[in-house]
């Protein structure tokens, strides 16, 4: 089954119902998956109160319009408060406008610690008719323990609600790396650069990246990171939507030939485990 | 009744083990070595490394083995390295001890992959081989690099091979010198490839670290790249530096796949990293690869995380390049530890 995905990777919108139809695709969107980045409609987010007052508005709307288009769509990520505790939280709405998956931000910035944000203790996964659902939310994407931890409950798509911009290696090196060691596709939703990831053996010229590709491109340019990724930015400047198919029987079958999770050392992680967690230093 | 073919294969062990004689193999590897060659005098926290890219082939005669390392540590030294890492596979090239090795690999690989004879080949045959000449390759490389590490005052990775070891198991095996020539670890990958598995390879349980006069080293073998626990555990216990000599059967290089490996691993845990690879036709495998010294992004000139990496992946080459260790100190603190989190999926996740 192929599922058409779609990931938002334009600036920070007003919360207006229309303006957010009007830049949705043309395509007909019916059984897909879309996302916006990390706080796509909190102009401020790091405002707690106000953030978590329109956190709330961003759901009921796109509630709606998951309903009316009856699509899997997430509005990025959201600010919520509970217990008297305020958290990031990625969220997706399911094609009958139910709320169906959360996952909060599991690992916080300086600025977001000191602006009052705690971090998320668990991962979910959810089973859906498109696949099993995931979330790494914001700089998440950079610990390799999320990719991991919703890779091993099961996560085959995974959403990336992330804001950076800047020096592309490092934008590599948060999903693009996390998709590579753990098998899943992962949509990347980001207002610089949006990519649709998989693993290299199944992606044009074993790149990660899943793209449009309508011309035959050089080793000059596809084996360089920075210039093939230059060239998809050029190649998508005026689009709102990066787009592209995931096929889960080719996913199924890499991880068949290629099968990384068989050959994990869980003995070897102790190391890493619940008894030696106060050893590690940051 | 003599078994004939017993007492013929035990006559030439004896033989092979003559000439792989330690003293033969050092003597001549002091014989050969030019007057006062080390390494310049280096600052407490600043080292120069060597990581080789190097064409594969048969040895047959252990001497010859040990010159090409000799000449390799010779060239790196003069380059003024401290350090120098040997790729995955180094030692296997002294399979070439069996006569007829080659046509017999050949033949192997030749076979239907689904075939009786290639699944018995892999199976029974390869693992005799390597228990048959194991032990004397273990000897001769314990030689040749215990000798160069203290002829030349270097620390030597001297990369790996297909070993047992007491138990009988089949390990994939490095070796670590020090600069007196002393053997610090030995490492056993611990992340397998599938054809490793078919061949009766068994899997490593532990990950070494070395310390030495300069920074504490951690050691992982090529596949143990692809799985960020192996840099996480090694860093969480004070490596600086990760040596990963690797072996790719891959006949064309792409450069996406092998970002997958050492440079994401080094992001993530912030170490430096270097990266030794064995190119070229061997044993009917084409292995592709590039060499390289590996930094977090921050640390790199361009920052993209390379400090330096060979231009091609099929050719011998050495890539020489500073590390200064004291710059990892300059590297911003990296987000507060999640305990909860950890605590609640370390380590049963594995266990799923």
């Amino acid at each position: 089954m192929s599922i058409k995905a779609y990931v938002f990777k334009g600036r920070t919108l007003n919360l207006d119902k229309d303006l957010i139809l009007s830049l949705l695709p043309d395509t007909k969107l019916n059984t897909g998956l879309l996302l916006y980045p990390q706080d796509a409609f909190l102009q401020e987010p790091l405002l707690l109160d106000s953030a978590v007052d329109l956190s709330r508005e961003i759901v009921e709307l796109f509630s709606e319009i998951a309903f009316e288009l009856k699509i899997y769509i997430s509005p990025g990520s959201i600010i919520v408060k509970e217990d008297n505790h305020y958290y990031r939280e990625g969220v997706l709405l399911a094609p009958d406008g139910e709320l169906v998956l959360r996952q909060k931000q599991l690992f916080l910035t300086k600025e977001e610690r000191e602006a009052g944000l705690s971090p998320g203790e668990e991962v979910s996964v959810l089973a859906t008719e498109l696949g099993n659902l995931a979330f790494m939310v914001a700089q998440d994407a950079w610990y390799p323990e999320v990719g991991r931890f919703i890779s091993q409950e099961g996560a085959e798509i995974v959403l990336a609600p992330v804001n950076y911009s800047g020096n592309w290696w490092r934008q590599l090196a948060g999903v693009w790396n996390q998709v590579q060691q753990n098998q899943f596709f992962a949509l990347e939703a980001n207002k610089y650069l949006g990519l649709l990831h998989g693993p290299c053996e199944i992606t044009p010229y074993k790149s990660g990246i899943l793209a449009p590709m309508e011309e035959e491109l050089t080793a000059e340019i596809f084996n360089k990171p920075l210039v093939y990724l230059n060239y998809l930015l050029a190649k998508t400047e005026k689009e709102e939507f990066i787009s592209g198919e995931l096929s889960l029987e080719n996913l199924k079958a890499i991880k068949k030939t290629y099968p990384l999770k068989k050959f994990l050392n869980g003995k070897l992680y102790q190391m890493a485990g619940r008894e030696k967690l106060e050893e590690i230093k940051w | 009744m003599v078994d004939w073919n017993k007492l013929k294969s035990q006559l030439y062990y004896y033989y092979l083990r003559y000439q792989a004689r330690a003293g033969k193999i050092s003597r001549n590897l002091k014989r050969r070595a030019p007057q006062n060659l080390f390494p310049s005098e280096r600052e407490a926290r600043r080292v120069t490394v060597a990581a080789l890219q190097l064409k594969a082939r048969l040895y047959s005669d252990p001497l010859a083995f040990a010159f090409k390392m000799q000449e390799l540590v010779e060239k790196a030294v003069l380059a003024g390295a401290h350090l120098i890492v040997f790729p995955e596979n180094n030692l296997t090239q002294l399979i070439g001890l069996l006569p007829g090795i080659e046509e017999k690999i050949e033949e192997i690989n030749l076979a239907d992959f689904s075939s009786k004879s290639r699944k018995e080949a892999e199976t029974k045959l390869v693992p005799e081989l390597i228990k048959f000449i194991g032990p004397l390759i273990e000897q001769i490389t314990l030689t040749t690099f215990s000798t160069l590490a203290k002829l030349y005052r270097v620390y030597l990775l001297a990369g790996s091979g297909l070993l047992p070891d007491q138990a009988g198991g089949i390990y994939n095996q490095a070796y670590f010198f020090n600069e007196q020539g002393k053997l610090m670890a030995k490492v056993q990958k611990a992340h397998l490839l599938p054809l490793e598995k078919e061949l009766g390879v068994s899997t490593g349980t532990e990950l070494k670290l070395v310390e030495t006069d300069f920074a504490k080293i951690g050691l992982a073998i090529c596949m143990d790249a692809t799985y960020f626990e192996t840099f996480r555990i090694l860093n969480n216990r004070g490596a600086e530096i990760i040596l990963l000599p690797i072996a790719n059967p891959e006949a064309d290089f792409n450069y996406w796949t092998a970002l997958r490996g050492i440079w994401g691993r080094v992001q993530e845990s912030k170490v430096f990293g270097i990266k030794s690879a064995l190119v070229g036709e061997f044993l009917g495998m084409s292995f592709t690869g590039q060499a390289g010294v590996y930094a977090p992004l921050e640390l790199t000139e361009n920052r993209d995380g390379i400090i330096a990496e060979a231009k091609t992946w099929k050719q011998e080459e050495m890539i020489i390049a500073d590390i200064d260790l004291e710059e990892l100190k300059k590297l911003s603190p990296k987000a507060q530890p999640n305990k909860s989190l950890w605590r609640n999926y370390f380590p049963q996740i594995y266990y799923f």
